[in-house]
């Protein structure tokens, strides 16, 4: 890995980038955006996390396999986000009582054979 | 040292305490952690008896039912943390993975040392807390019973366990940076022994899931202790949301168990049948696709919690995807004994062994991962089973049989051959005897976690437990005649086995530097020639 070094300048500058997103943060919530407020903090706190792998942990002036770890724990994180939320999101579709009346319906099936000549026992049995 | 014309080895380099406990050689810390999870195994394997013993009878005359909540939560946590998560990866991959890839350490042999010190804090931690506290939440730590209502040393046992898993970070992190960047010259990808491939691919799975496991516990610790709402519904929060962290590390978890000894495997096979394994770079890349594949799978522990029945098909459907490359592996070990000149020594019995019961394991997995069936046998015996014989059939077939057939290049001796296979024999048949019968149990409707039960399951509980202590024996045999070996065991050549791979073209036991000069690799994996077989036996 090459040794370029930052000037303290860049330090400074997103450090000061860094105060400012907080004060965004703090500042906007304050304001209400309805369902978007969760939204906007977590974009501004990606922006920030970022920020500090790209410039303070150095991952820009690392080699192209460490920046493939860096873009996987992101990516994992994804994954995470992404398969918890098809379980929050999906549950509203779900049609409880559609599912009780198929059931029903199937079970006519049932009790219509149970009534058959000859299936009588299996009838009075349930 | 010199008599018998060999070089100071690892073991016998220096005698001193510190010399052991300070130790950053990777051989060092392997055998620190052989003896240490060996001792956790025992611990677990205690209460595991005294669990069947209670259910010999369908009477609770043994323990009352906290009691035996305490009991199964201990064996739970003892065996899964402590036990299967560490055992192939920190000894024998420890002990290996440099060797086999032709350097004298692991990457960071400081953070490897570091490693073992946090593993065995947590461990002991949480150990004692259950032990003296007692916790009875199962080792799934289910929200909001664990953070309300369960009265036990919860919050300590959680430290415990939260502090154990910076041990496997930091392990796979080791294994990671050394498989990318200690390869000896020559050493390409697929020349790697697939004991390796097996690692990187675990490796990836500890540092990638966990840290979500330790999260979730760090919340949960929140919520018990300082009453911030998360899980608890009554707090504004959600308790499937505990299951899904808990499981997006619990299932890959289930990989970190398997898939190193998937990797002990691959060259058990290759060894005992003097060939190349079949379809090499496909059991390599099968590794990485169980890995990967494994992290988008967790709801399939959920089907009852009431999550969305559109996430439940989703995950059922990937669930069964995971079963394409496992067969992968299965056919491909199989395929390799086609036409090799097979021999029965017993890390191969074991290698046969794992095959039968990770196949009885892994089918039944897709029987679960049906979200139907799994309404019907979900927290009964028939999963307990199945896991069981995920992660006892399937890593203990791999650890002992990997452990047996290094064992003279870990200690320089031989062990006895026909008590090993005996031995091997009595835990192939003891835990078929312990586990099958739990299937039928199971799908006759008898739940998990109770200590009494209807009578009619009896008969079969009594199987369970004789064969539990079948198992035992064969278990404590290896124990025996292991450390048998040491003292009265014959002397092992540097290539006891005529197997191929660099870790036998060094003498047995290693010397501290594994290598004098670092060795140049002009050939792959497993390069058995032709007529080698015929040599043999
Ligand atoms: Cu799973």
């Amino acid at each position: 890995m090459s040794h370029t070094v930052d000037s303290l300048k860049t330090y400074y500058l997103i450090f000061l980038a860094l105060m400012v997103l907080t004060a965004v943060t703090v500042g906007a919530a304050f304001i209400d955006f309805g369902p978007l407020n969760i939204s906007i903090a977590m974009a501004i706190a990606i922006l920030k996390g970022c920020l500090v792998l790209w410039f303070f942990m150095h991952v820009r002036h690392g080699n192209p396999l460490l920046k493939i770890f860096a873009v996987a724990g992101f990516l994992w994180l994804v994954i995470l986000v992404a398969f918890t939320l098809q379980d929050y999101v999906t549950r509203p579709w779900q049609d409880f009582e559609a599912n009780q009346r198929w059931i029903k319906h199937q079970a006519t099936h049932f009790e219509a054979r149970a009534a058959l000549p000859g299936n009588a026992s299996h009838g009075s049995a349930h | 040292m010199n008599s018998s014309g060999k070089k100071t080895n690892y073991l016998n380099a220096s005698h001193t305490l510190s010399s052991w406990f300070l130790t950053v050689d990777h051989k060092r810390i392997a055998i620190l952690y052989l003896i240490t999870i060996s001792i956790f195994f025992f611990i677990g394997g205690l209460f595991a008896a005294l669990i069947r013993l209670e259910l010999l009878t369908p009477a609770g005359d043994l323990f009352k039912s906290d009691e035996y909540n305490k009991l199964f939560t201990l064996h739970g946590i003892v065996m899964i943390f402590f036990f299967l998560i560490p055992s192939v990866p920190a000894v024998l991959g420890n002990f290996l993975i440099p060797i086999m890839i032709g350097a004298k350490d692991l990457a960071f042999p400081r953070i490897n040392l570091l490693s073992w010190y946090i593993y065995v804090i947590g461990a002991t931690l949480a150990t004692l807390a259950i032990m003296v506290g007692g916790v009875d939440t199962g080792w799934t730590f289910y929200t909001p019973y664990s953070t309300v209502y369960s009265n036990g040393a919860v919050a300590l046992t959680i430290v415990g366990a939260f502090i154990t898993g910076f041990s496997s970070i930091l392990t796979g992190l080791n294994f990671l940076v050394t498989i990318h960047k200690m390869r000896a010259p020559g050493m390409t990808w697929f020349r790697l022994p697939l004991f390796v491939w097996a690692h990187y691919a675990t490796s990836l799975i500890m540092v990638l899931a966990t840290p979500v496991l330790a999260s979730a516990l760090f919340l949960l610790f929140l919520e018990r202790v300082f009453h911030i709402g998360i899980f608890n519904p009554a707090l504004g929060g959600d308790p499937v949301l505990f299951q899904h962290l808990f499981w997006f590390y619990s299932h890959p978890a289930v990989y970190i168990m398997i898939l190193p000894s998937m990797g002990v495997m691959s060259e058990l096979f290759a060894a005992f049948s003097r060939k190349r394994i079949f379809g090499y770079e496909f059991v390599a890349c099968s590794s990485l696709a169980i890995a990967i594949l494994g992290f988008f799978v967790w709801g399939h522990h959920m089907f009852v919690s009431g999550q969305s029945m559109y996430a439940g098909m989703v995950f059922s459907v990937l669930s069964f995807l995971v079963a394409i490359p496992s067969a992968v592996k299965a056919f491909n070990w199989s395929a390799t004994l086609y036409k090799g000149s097979i021999s029965y020594e017993t890390p191969m019995l074991y290698a046969f062994g794992f095959i039968g019961l990770f196949t009885i394991g892994g089918l039944t997995g897709l029987f679960l991962s049906t979200m139907a069936v799994d309404v019907h046998v979900h927290d009964t015996y028939f999963v307990v089973a199945h896991f069981h014989y995920i992660m006892v059939g399937g890593v203990l077939m791999g650890y002992l049989g990997g452990l047996h057939y290094w064992w003279p290049k870990i200690t320089g001796r031989l062990y006895p051959e026909a008590w090993a296979k005996l031995s091997a024999l009595l835990v192939f048949v003891g835990f078929n005897l312990t586990f099958f019968p739990q299937f039928l149990l199971g799908y006759m409707g008898m739940p998990r976690r109770y200590h009494m039960y209807p009578e009619e399951f009896q008969v079969l509980n009594v199987c369970s437990s004789l064969g539990a202590s079948v198992l035992g024996i064969g278990y404590f045999l290896p124990l025996v005649y292991f450390l048998w070996s040491l003292k009265f065991g014959k002397e092992s050549p540097a290539n006891p086995w005529g197997a191929k791979g660099l870790e036998w073209e060094i003498q047995s036991p290693p010397t501290t530097h594994n290598f004098d000069e670092i060795p140049v690799v002009t050939e792959e994996a497993y390069a058995y020639a032709k007529e080698d077989g015929k040599h043999h036996g």
